[in-house]
């Protein structure tokens, strides 16, 4: 975990990419925090679509790691709300779900970055890593379309 | 054997000794079931497995004899005996286990027809002779066999002639009917696959879940420079996902066992007022998690009934848990009970989720869950488990909810003990 790819890119805590984490099941919601915890992210997390959707309204994050199956709210709500509100961060979701990826695909009409649980942690950082990648170019592309 | 009972009345007896005689068989079977209020389908059986076991008296014995009983003791049945004088049948035996193989289609007849009648008993005696007895029960909903019935019956079997083409055609619609039925029992099978299938669907997406954990953190704590404090909340979250595991596949192991009709009760006079209060001290631990407004009412006096402690404790256990789980916190669960009309009951009532008109009748089959129910996890087996536990007990157990969002209530009900 430590070794990998974007691991230590200097940022200061304040400074660190923000990631929201998105689970019912609480032993998998600390999981994926202390995972990105020690990636060097600041981590907020979220039991359901509705506290998500809360928390996404407040906030902006790097990389939105969202489970499927959730009361109150799903994961298929949460990215209803992301396509109407906040279109850009649809690109900055990992879904994990604990159905395989064909069932998911049939249940979620979005094509995002996909997880099958269980899953490898290193395999949770590349996609979360490429998450993060895009949300900072995005971040330069803005910074240099607008001169300030 | 016989099948033969005290209360039988005879119908008609038809002599079998030419091969129309075996289609007038089928034919007086046909309008006998009729009249005696069986579905179009049981008319079908009926006439079919008569018709097979008198066309076998004519093809093996050279004839024999159909007789039509009405058989007016509870319930009531239609009984056919058809017997021969001819040589037996050597290998009665290998016929009924379904072993025997021959070319001419020989034994089928006879397998066929136990398969459509409720009752079969046959006896043959090699050189002497064969008798088959055939009984049909007639639907609870069929009038009584009165003389009156009877009397309509005669004149109906007297007034019909046979006539080969007519009895073609009627052939043909059984034969329709029996197609038709056959397209609804396989609409019947998908359904019920598709359902199974959504249930293995359900099965692996619950167990991946906590396994996702512990394998997670397995991996977490295998890293170098863990500290104290992640090590100690690594072991805790492997500890909890194990024991859900552990749980669901419990779940799943009794439901097979339910489902193979393999649950045996304990059954002692009992106080469900005892098993309500050790149910509920076991119960505040797990809705401290939650801030829910729990109470309790139960009437005064015991509630005395025959039980198995154990089974009746994971029945309320899991009425409440459900409770717990659909009601958002701030909710209010209660459990109340009494006697009267000489039975106990038990309500387990909440201001949680609800549930819906088209799930309501559905909530005690296996498998079933609510599209939100599904979010909340488990794998739809409880309610199915905790109905058949009910009903070994003679109890009988009801939901009611005023729809979405507006609570659920369900309610036990058990014979009062005398």
């Amino acid at each position: 975990v430590d070794s990998l790819p974007g691991a230590g890119r200097g940022t200061s805590l304040t400074g660190a990419p923000l990631a929201l984490v998105v689970d019912d099941d609480l032993a998998i919601r600390l999981l994926v925090t202390r995972i990105l915890e020690r990636r060097g992210l600041r981590v907020d997390a979220a039991c359901d679509g509705v506290e998500a959707v809360e928390r996404i309204a407040s906030a902006a994050y790097s990389v939105i790691v969202l489970d499927l199956m959730m009361p109150r709210l799903d994961g298929t709500g949460v990215m209803k709300y992301l396509a109407q509100y906040h279109p850009a961060q649809l690109e900055l979701v990992v879904v994990m779900s604990a159905y395989g990826a064909a069932a998911a695909d049939r249940m979620f009409p979005f094509r995002t970055r996909f997880i099958e649980k269980p899953f490898e942690v290193a395999t949770l950082l590349r996609e979360v890593g490429l998450c993060v990648d895009a949300a900072s170019r995005a971040a330069t592309e803005q910074g240099d379309e607008s001169p300030s | 054997v016989s099948l033969v009972t005290s209360h039988t009345l005879p119908i008609v007896t038809v002599l079998v000794r030419q091969s129309k005689d075996w289609i007038g068989a089928r034919q007086r079977a046909q309008i006998i079931a009729a009249s005696l209020g069986f579905s179009l389908q049981d008319q079908t059986r009926t006439s079919t497995a008569v018709s097979e076991i008198a066309r076998n008296a004519f093809e093996y014995a050279q004839g024999g004899k159909v007789e039509f009983l009405a058989e007016t003791g509870m319930p009531q049945s239609l009984l056919v005996r058809i017997s021969d004088q001819g040589p037996g049948i050597v290998e009665l035996d290998l016929i009924l286990a379904g072993r025997y193989r021959s070319p001419h289609g020989m034994g089928i007849g006879i397998t066929g027809s136990r398969t459509l009648m409720d009752e079969f008993a046959v006896d043959t005696r090699i050189g002497k002779g064969t008798t088959v007895e055939l009984r049909k029960f007639l639907p609870r909903s069929a009038p009584r066999i009165t003389p009156e019935v009877l009397g309509a019956m005669a004149t109906a079997l007297s007034r019909r002639p046979v006539d080969p083409l007519e009895e073609a055609q009627h052939y043909n619609q059984e034969l329709l009917l029996t197609l038709e039925e056959l397209n609804r029992v396989n609409r019947e099978l998908q359904a019920a696959n598709e359902t199974k299938d959504l249930f293995l669907a359900t099965v692996s997406h619950e167990l991946r879940t906590p396994m996702t954990a512990i394998l997670g953190w397995l991996q977490m704590l295998a890293l170098p420079t863990v500290g104290e404090s992640m090590r100690a909340e690594g072991m805790k979250a492997i500890e909890s996902a194990a024991r859900v595991q552990a749980r669901l596949v419990e779940d799943v192991l009794e439901a097979a066992k339910v489902q193979s009709g393999k649950v045996h009760l304990e059954l002692t006079d009992l106080d469900l007022r005892e098993v309500i209060e050790s149910m509920w001290s076991a119960l505040l631990p797990a809705v401290s998690a939650k801030s829910l407004l729990i109470g309790k009412s139960i009437a005064d006096g015991a509630l005395p009934i025959r039980g198995d402690r154990t089974r009746l404790q994971q029945i309320l256990w899991n009425l409440v848990t459900n409770a717990i789980k659909f009601t958002p916190e701030q909710g209010t669960i209660t459990v109340s009970a009494t006697t009267g009309g000489g039975h106990v009951s038990v309500a387990v009532t909440d201001s949680g989720e609800g549930i819906t008109e088209e799930l309501l009748p559905h909530v005690f089959e296996r498998f079933r869950q609510g599209e939100n129910s599904r979010k909340h996890g488990g794998l739809g087996l409880g309610l199915a488990i905790v109905t058949h536990l009910v009903e070994l007990h003679g109890g009988t157990i009801s939901a009611t909810s005023e729809g979405p969002g507006k609570g659920a209530c369900f309610t036990l009900r058990f014979p009062l003990r005398a």
